[in-house]
């Protein structure tokens, strides 16, 4: 059975709660939608593959213990792990690549390396500028730096979602001033 | 928050924050393991804040949180937000006991983190039914009596608390990510050991979540809270 067609034991879902869905696929276009926005930059003409190594590692997984009842939880959790370990499995394989072997991507879509310089020199400089921060305002600015939205950081940071609204606005507006003073300007 | 001609842009402004270094190997498993925690809300503020200070200083485990954070949002969050948005059951016919307490994490902090792993563990692997009768839990308790001792693989004995004489206890193992590892029924001891067959693909460093059910001689069930213990 592969993982396109996989039946997924359906359990009875609580009160308002989404069913999960019924064939193992369904779960296919989520997960490649989140693929696709977290999967490191080099990674990004792989997300395809990723995510189908992602489902086959998902199927197996369900394989071995058929009779478990299913939670989008438990299926998020199982997809996250497989596709970091897929992530790390890659890089394994560049980094033991023959030297002078030609990546595939490289005439279309590699980094470029002044870009890459610009980001690394930009991560330090808003490090160094969250370092001035106040905690509550350096922790709500890392989450949103992370993917998160202002109603998930008021929900992980326990503020209110206008506390953390004002917050991160704030942050925001001062970090990019920080930046600017450092040189990164338009 | 940014407008079009912003130079410095959200997008620019994550993108910096969370490019690994194409060299990097990622995090190790237990800190995969605490951000994929984190990021659902399962920490402790402590927790949290040592993370991100963390993720700060590792742009690595910035990405490992950005994928975390992506696939939570895309696979697990919509059904979570309907179940939120959904009505509550009438007052009248709400079970109090732990289905309704694990569902504060905010409050309950560490301690959430155990008892949303009990109500998963008995939501997604239910051990042996060893028969009919209410389930209690507020009378019999059922401890865990290894405290922080860690599991021989090859003498891995769970213990607990014996409630009176002729109860019969059930098990449940899983792994920290759910897995099953053993189920039984039938004990009449309140101790037993995990085959080390089943320990076989387990990690060592694994946390095993571990609950016991025990049905006393007159019927009644009662249920343990949700151990964690770690496998040598």
């Amino acid at each position: 059975m592969t993982a396109r067609s996989r039946e997924v034991p359906l359990s009875a879902p609580a009160r308002g709660i989404a069913p999960l869905p019924r064939v193992l696929d369904e779960l296919r276009p989520p997960l490649l939608a989140a693929v696709r926005r977290a999967a490191p930059g080099w990674l990004q003409g792989e997300v395809d593959d990723l995510t189908q190594v992602a489902m086959l590692r998902l199927n197996r997984a369900l394989e071995k213990d058929p009779e478990r009842e299913l939670t989008r939880a438990y299926l998020g959790r199982i997809a996250y792990t497989t596709v970091i370990d897929e992530i790390r499995r890659r890089r394994k394989e560049r980094e033991h690549a023959a030297p002078d072997a030609e990546p595939e991507r490289e005439a279309t879509c590699a980094p470029d390396p002044e870009r890459l310089a610009g980001s690394a020199g930009l991560r330090t400089d808003i490090n160094a500028c969250l370092g001035r921060a106040q905690q509550r305002v350096r922790d709500a600015l890392t989450l949103y730096l992370l993917g998160h939205s202002v109603p998930e950081i008021a929900a992980l940071l326990k503020h209110t979602r206008k506390t953390a609204e004002n917050i991160v606005y704030r942050g925001l507006g001062a970090l990019r001033t920080c930046l600017k003073a450092k040189g990164h300007t338009p | 928050m940014s407008t079009p001609s912003d130079a410095l842009s959200d997008d620019l402004l994550r993108a910096a924050f969370s490019s690994a270094p194409e060299a990097s190997d990622g995090p190790d498993d237990a800190t995969t393991n605490a951000i994929w925690r984190a990021v659902r809300g399962e920490c402790t503020a402590e927790e949290l804040g040592a993370l991100l200070r963390r993720v700060r200083e590792e742009p690595e485990l910035a990405e490992t949180w950005r994928m975390a954070q992506a696939i939570h949002a895309e696979v697990v969050a919509p059904e979570e937000q309907a179940a939120e948005q959904a009505p509550p059951p009438p007052q009248g016919k709400v079970l109090q006991g732990p289905a309704s307490w694990w569902r504060q994490p905010k409050v309950l902090g560490i301690g959430a983190v155990v008892a949303m792993a009990a109500a998963a563990l008995l939501f997604v692997t239910p051990g042996p039914d060893p028969g009919g009768g209410p389930m209690r839990a507020e009378t019999v308790e059922l401890a865990n009596l290894l405290g922080d001792a860690e599991l021989a693989r090859d003498n891995a004995v769970l213990r607990w608390t014996p409630a009176e004489q002729g109860t019969v206890y059930s098990i449940t193992v899983t792994t920290d990510y759910l897995a099953s590892v053993a189920r039984v029924g039938g004990i009449h001891e309140a101790e037993w050991q995990i085959p080390a067959e089943s320990l076989k693909s387990v990690p060592a460093g694994t946390q095993l979540l571990w609950s016991v059910h025990a049905t006393l001689p007159d019927g009644t069930k009662h249920r343990s809270g949700t151990f964690v213990t770690v496998l040598r």
